[in-house]
């Protein structure tokens, strides 16, 4: 029975089983059209082809084919007659499940063979094999992912219309968790499960998100089967007993107002519980202490600035926005521009990794007490800056942000070292240059693409060496260069997809500016701060890391040839694209060592970063990312 | 009767619309919290922005299914329709019933923004205004979108879908950008920060949009007695509905293949020099800038008599730009994704440059472009490595190999520990461990002897045979293609064997010739270890040693990179460098951190002076254990 109904199940999956061809097919045809099938070795098909996409397709799929398998038995009437058949509801969700699956899994299949043939096709004298090791890897991740993503649509499926909002709470429920770091969320990510994470050759296999994934597919197939097996007349039979319930009672009327409050109950006890775990997964120091209450905003007002503050501040508040005018009419100066309109700055709350932080008009700024006057105009000039450089390039610059970031932060910081600030301070910014440049770590295309520079070095970086660059291009260029160049980003026949270097060229290039040169006096002006502070750079070691392992931490012991002055401090990162708000940053205590919870980095990789900070330097200076793979 | 109708409605939906306005606050509080966690927005609305982008758009489409598809598909609109009471009513009821469950829901979402922005924004009433005005003409659409849809019954899909791939299509093939509709516009990064300006262009295309919508639902709901929205609301079968999937993605995946294929944009530096030949541009940036305008001159001439020697009608762009903080002799090959070209930085004035090696650079760098890559592929790479230098020395070509002397020297060196049709055949591997200039040297010697058996007509209709095949970038090139091997023997009337014997007994021939130079190049050889940090960290150290010894103190260098998993080409930009100076330094420590497991490639370089290039260990892969 149970392969007649396998039968039935295929038959009547069989419009997906076109479309699932179809799909494979399209795949093979794009390849087949767009590349050189010879030059398709599996290192490139595992970089384009085999990560987070594959499994996306699979859940599109997944999502059709959910849709209609359990619950349209209901709406078409049909569960009647399965209901004729000698087997149960749990034969046939079974069936159904197998025949669900299986077609699922043709995806994987095809993606395989293609990844064999193209290998085959493609090798040389370099790479002669067939790496059956990774195959058979991404072949079992896949058919993984596969089984989990099917089974949380099926439970999905019951929800019918509200399926899509569900899944949308879901994602946002689980980008709430990661933020606020709930230990092992991320290990949920079943996109993630085919990302390659290799330890040489090897594909290390991620046994941790496999175990979590497993664990949420096989209860979201026990609720979908249970559901299943509850569809028809059990259901209605536990309505009719619900209503038999509320006239014994004697509910009656009462009963909808109990729905209603029921629906209301449900909600607020969902957004109460988020709540709740989150505050106190975000906050647990916060219970051990005792509570005060908040001190009311109030503002300060002058020509250009609305401050928003803390009234326990209202002093240092003052002190800030006595001079505000003369410090955005500094700036305004500098670039040349009309006002954009009046800024507001919030100074109200507190920041963790910025003192200050710039949006579209709008300024936030940590107002810290045992900062000085000029620090704190400085930092409230750098912030100004950044709104003059988004209003005059029409906010070009954050649509192409990752290449643009390291002329937005230079320019910033341009301004805030000369312009507000004593020249001595400028001394700490650019040793941490020198020391890049001495250590031939300033490299263009980097600096030309955050994300690059993130990869493998400090992003903050954009700051000493920015600085310097801007720099050079008003020797250059002269002191209106900046806000030209600004102008040329938002000009309208701007070409939209130039990006990294290029796209600098063709800013230069429309303001008639020599890019090359400009560039050759950042080098020179690099080269002279290695000079001026080579004794400095001299002592400062570099750092090479060991890792020390226990329990439940995981810890990094800088190894130096020689004593580093300064802090040792070390971030953590479990991804190599991982945004700078997730890292873990930990400082050597009495042993030396920087430690981290084992729970943090769940991954069977992680990555960290030693650097030494108040070595002389504005900022702490690190050295590269090192991965380091989790052992066995 | 529009009451009792109020009533019937609100009867039927009131737990669906609860649960709707439920989960949705829910999704908003999720959004708000875990923005505030991140710390990042600015501002409160920004979470607003996020919760009109993502949950709004969902809101819209349950409530058309709710309150017309279901109506529909389930035929009890014909139980309205006997109703007293114009069709309009019954629509604008629907119509205001849902618009008016969306107004609480971005009203709710809005009143808790501005309670909870009001610590750290000022909250002006024109402020307030703008962000009011984005959100309802945003959700307006929207709704209005999904509602007009809903009338479209079981072809509602295929227009879904079809919208999306239109937009596609129309951000492919023309400048628009998705970033830039009025409609997106609408929510845009200023979204939460505007205070002053009302974005009255998106504003006035949204209403307008909204409008037409809103006018298209009435015509579906009325014309012919709404029996046309009857007619479309039969429920899609799965071969319908797998139908419209299968051709939603072959539409998307023509538009890619569209888009790829339909050739690249051309790439241009505005303001450069300009030289140009038959089916040659070289442009060079800055302009003004004497040597490069020099050099464009003298590559143009270059490329302009390669391209007429290998028969190209024309030949992409070459930009090059000055880059001053490069040696003279390193050559950096730039990225142009979506463009045509090839676009490189030099420094023509620098420590090292040699005119002959940037044009060796510049023509493999061409060609390899020309083909789209297609040259990379090993069984032909040895000859676009030999005809960089082969056309260079054309000067020479006819005579004896050696008087070419530099060249016949880095051959002789490349091939002293014998070379056979394996090396050929094993491009890659053989380059890598002669390094990549004595590897040119010994593939332009090779050519050199065909144009010495066979003649020079002969080996330049070989070049054009494997060179300038014109193939198509997709797998018709794998069966158009000729092969070196086969070209080779179509060419030569001889079997590869036979040329490759030619070979090793020309360069057996001028061997004696050059053997006290050759026993004068020192043997280069390198080791690593690795050197336990940690249980899961080490530290590499390095050793040189050179036989025999120089004369006078030499600079060396370790190249180094971390490997990806699979082999490839080493990608020399991804190389780093510790230079020492030998006898002095013959052991070292490189300066970072590598995890146990990961991989490294290196290769120990010194500059051998009657070679003009580098002899290296040859590079070596090596996993750290």
């Amino acid at each position: 029975m149970m392969q007649a109904l396998l039968r039935k199940e295929t038959r009547q999956l069989a419009p997906f089983l076109f479309l699932t061809g179809f799909f494979v097919l399209m795949d093979w045809l794009y390849l087949l059209a767009m590349e050189f099938p010879d030059q398709l070795p599996m290192g490139k098909l595992i970089d384009q082809d085999f990560s987070q996409e594959g499994l996306v397709t699979a859940a599109v799929l997944g999502f059709a084919i959910s849709s209609g398998l359990l619950v349209t038995e209901t709406s078409e009437k049909t569960l009647d007659f399965l209901d004729g058949l000698p087997v149960g509801r749990w034969s046939i969700f079974w069936a159904k499940f197998i025949a669900a699956f299986g077609l699922m899994l043709l995806l994987p299949v095809s993606r395989l063979g293609a990844a064999l043939v193209f290998q085959s096709l493609s090798m040389h004298s370099l790479d002669n094999g067939y790496h059956w090791d990774v195959l058979v890897k991404i072949g079992f991740l896949e058919a993984w992912g596969c089984f989990v993503i099917l089974s949380v649509l099926m439970v999905l499926s019951f929800f019918r219309a509200f399926a899509l909002l569900i899944l949308g709470l879901v994602f946002w429920l689980y980008t709430l968790l990661n933020v606020v770091h709930v230990p092992g969320v991320r290990l949920l990510n079943v996109f993630a499960l085919a990302d390659p994470i290799f330890e040489g050759q090897r594909w290390v296999m991620p046994w941790g998100r496999v175990g979590a994934t497993g664990m949420m597919g096989m209860v979201c197939l026990a609720v979908a089967g249970g559901l299943f097996a509850m569809l028809g007349d059990r259901t209605m039979r536990l309505g009719a007993y619900w209503q038999r319930m509320q006239r014994r009672l004697g509910w009656g009327a009462a009963g909808v107002l109990g729905q209603l409050w029921f629906g209301f109950g449900a909600g607020l006890i969902f957004v109460v519980w988020i709540g709740l775990a989150v505050f106190h997964f975000a906050d647990e120091e916060a219970v051990r202490k005792p509570a005060f209450q908040n001190w009311e905003t109030s503002r300060l007002r002058t020509k250009h600035y609305d401050f928003l503050f803390r009234e326990n501040l209202a002093a240092e508040a003052m002190r800030l926005g006595g001079g505000a005018d003369e410090v955005h009419e500094r700036v305004r100066g500098f670039f040349e521009a009309e006002s954009p309109g009046r800024l507001v700055v919030d100074m109200s709350g507190q920041f963790q990794r910025h003192v200050g932080q710039a949006y579209w008009k709008k300024i936030r700024l940590a107002l810290d007490p045992t900062m000085d006057l000029d620090t704190l105009r400085s930092i409230l000039g750098h912030e100004t800056a950044h709104v003059y450089v988004d209003h005059l390039s029409e906010s070009r610059l954050d649509h192409v942000f990752d290449s643009a970031r390291f002329l937005h932060e230079g320019l910033a910081s341009y301004v805030e070292y000369h312009l507000f600030l004593a020249p001595e301070k400028l001394e700490g910014l650019r040793r941490v240059a020198a020391l890049m440049r001495a250590r031939n770590e300033v490299i263009l295309e980097e600096l030309a693409s955050d994300q690059q520079l993130s990869r493998k070095r400090d992003r903050n970086l954009v700051y000493p060496l920015g600085e310097i660059f801007v720099s050079a291009l008003i020797e250059h260029q002269g002191s209106n260069a900046p806000s030209r160049i600004l102008r040329a980003f938002a000009r309208k026949d701007a070409p939209e997809d130039l990006r990294g270097m290029v796209l600098w060229e063709d800013a230069f290039q429309s303001c008639g500016y020599n890019l090359p040169e400009v560039l050759a006096q950042f080098y020179m002006k690099l080269d002279q701060e290695v000079v001026a502070h080579r004794d400095w750079i001299n002592s400062v070691p570099r750092l090479l890391g060991a890792v020390e392992e226990e329990r439940d931490r995981i810890g990094i012991r800088a190894v130096a040839k020689a004593p580093a002055r300064g802090r040792i401090v070390c971030r953590f990162r479990a991804g190599v694209d991982d945004t700078e708000d997730s890292y873990f940053t930990a400082y050597a205590g009495a042993d030396g060592i920087c430690w981290v919870p084992k729970s943090w980095l769940t991954e069977r990789s992680y990555w960290y970063q030693l650097g030494l900070e108040g070595a002389g330097t504005s900022l702490p200076v690190y050295e590269s990312w090192v991965e380091v793979y989790r052992g066995n | 009767m529009i009451r009792s109708l109020i009533r019937k409605e609100l009867s039927h939906h009131w737990l669906v619309l609860l649960i709707l306005l439920v989960l949705s606050s829910a999704g908003f509080g999720l959004i708000a919290v875990s923005d505030r966690f991140r710390g990042v927005s600015g501002s409160v609305f920004s979470s607003y922005r996020l919760f009109l982008w993502s949950i709004v758009p969902i809101c819209g489409l349950v409530l058309s299914n709710r309150l017309v598809v279901g109506e529909f598909q389930a035929k009890t609109q014909l139980f309205l329709a006997a109703l007293p009471m114009s069709r309009t009513w019954l629509v604008t009821v629907k119509y205001l019933i849902g618009a008016g469950v969306l107004l609480v829901l971005i009203g709710l979402g809005f009143g808790i923004s501005a309670a909870m922005a009001g610590r750290g924004d000022v909250l002006t009433p024109r402020f307030l205004g703008i962000v009011a005005a984005r959100a309802l003409v945003f959700s307006w659409v929207i709704y209005n979108f999904f509602f007009v849809m809903g009338f479209l019954g079981r072809y509602r899909l295929a227009l879904y879908l079809s919208g999306l791939v239109g937009l596609m299509a129309l951000e492919s093939a023309t400048e628009l950008e998705f970033s830039q509709l009025a409609l997106v516009n609408l929510l845009d990064e200023r979204f939460a920060f505007e205070k002053e300006q009302f974005p009255k262009e998106a504003l006035g295309v949204g209403l307008g949009v909204g409008s037409v919508l809103l006018g298209l639902t009435y015509v579906l709901a009325l014309v012919r007695e709404g029996n046309v929205a009857s007619l479309l609301a039969e429920r899609m079968s799965y071969r319908e509905k797998v139908v419209i999937i299968a051709l939603f993605f072959g539409f998307i995946s023509g538009v890619v293949i569209f888009d790829e294929k339909k050739g690249k944009d051309p790439f241009d530096l505005p303001g450069a020099h300009v030289e140009e030949r038959e089916g040659i541009v070289v442009k060079t940036s800055p302009a003004g800038h004497g040597v490069l305008t020099d050099l464009a001159r003298r590559t143009a001439d270059e490329l302009a008599g390669m391209r007429g020697f290998l028969g190209f009608d024309r030949l992409p762009p070459v930009f090059i730009v000055a880059r001053p903080d490069l040696d003279g002799d390193r050559f950096e090959r730039g990225v142009l994704e979506d463009s045509e070209g090839v676009h490189v930085r030099v420094n023509p004035g620098g420590r090292g440059w040699d005119d002959r090696s940037f044009f060796a650079f510049i023509i493999q760098e061409v060609v390899m472009a020309e083909s789209e890559g297609r040259l990379s592929l090993e069984r032909n790479r040895w000859v676009l490595d030999g005809f960089s230098w082969y056309w260079l020395d054309r000067e020479n070509w006819g005579e004896p190999i050696e008087r070419s002397e530099l060249l016949t020297l880095r051959a002789l060196y490349g091939t002293r520990n014998g070379f056979s049709l394996v090396q050929v055949r094993e491009w890659f591997r053989f380059k890598e461990l002669a390094g990549a200039e004595i590897a040119q040297a010994v593939a332009w010697s090779g050519l050199r002897v065909l144009a010495g058996e066979h003649g020079t007509n002969r080996c330049q209709e070989f070049l054009r045979g494997v060179l300038a095949q014109g193939l198509p970038k997709d797998v018709r090139a794998m069966f158009r293609e000729r092969s070196s091997w086969a070209e080779l023997e179509e060419e030569t009337g001889q079997t590869v064997q036979h040329w490759m014997a030619q070979w090793e007994e020309e360069l057996d021939r001028v061997r004696p010739k050059y053997a006290s130079e050759l026993a004068r190049i020192p043997k280069v050889e390198g080791r690593v270890r690795f050197s336990v940090l940690s249980a899961r960290t080490r530290q590499v150290d390095y050793e040189i040693r050179m036989e025999p010894a120089p004369e006078t103190p030499v600079n060396f260098s370790l190249s180094y990179t971390r490997l990806p998993p699979f082999d490839s080409e080493i990608d020399l930009q991804t190389v780093r460098r510790e230079i020492g100076r030998y006898p002095q330094l013959t052991n070292g420590t490189l300066p970072e951190t590598y995890g146990r497991g990961s991989r490294i490639g290196w290769v120990i370089s010194v500059p051998v002076d009657s070679l003009k290039c580098f002899v290296t260990t040859g590079w070596k892969r090596e996993q750290i254990r």
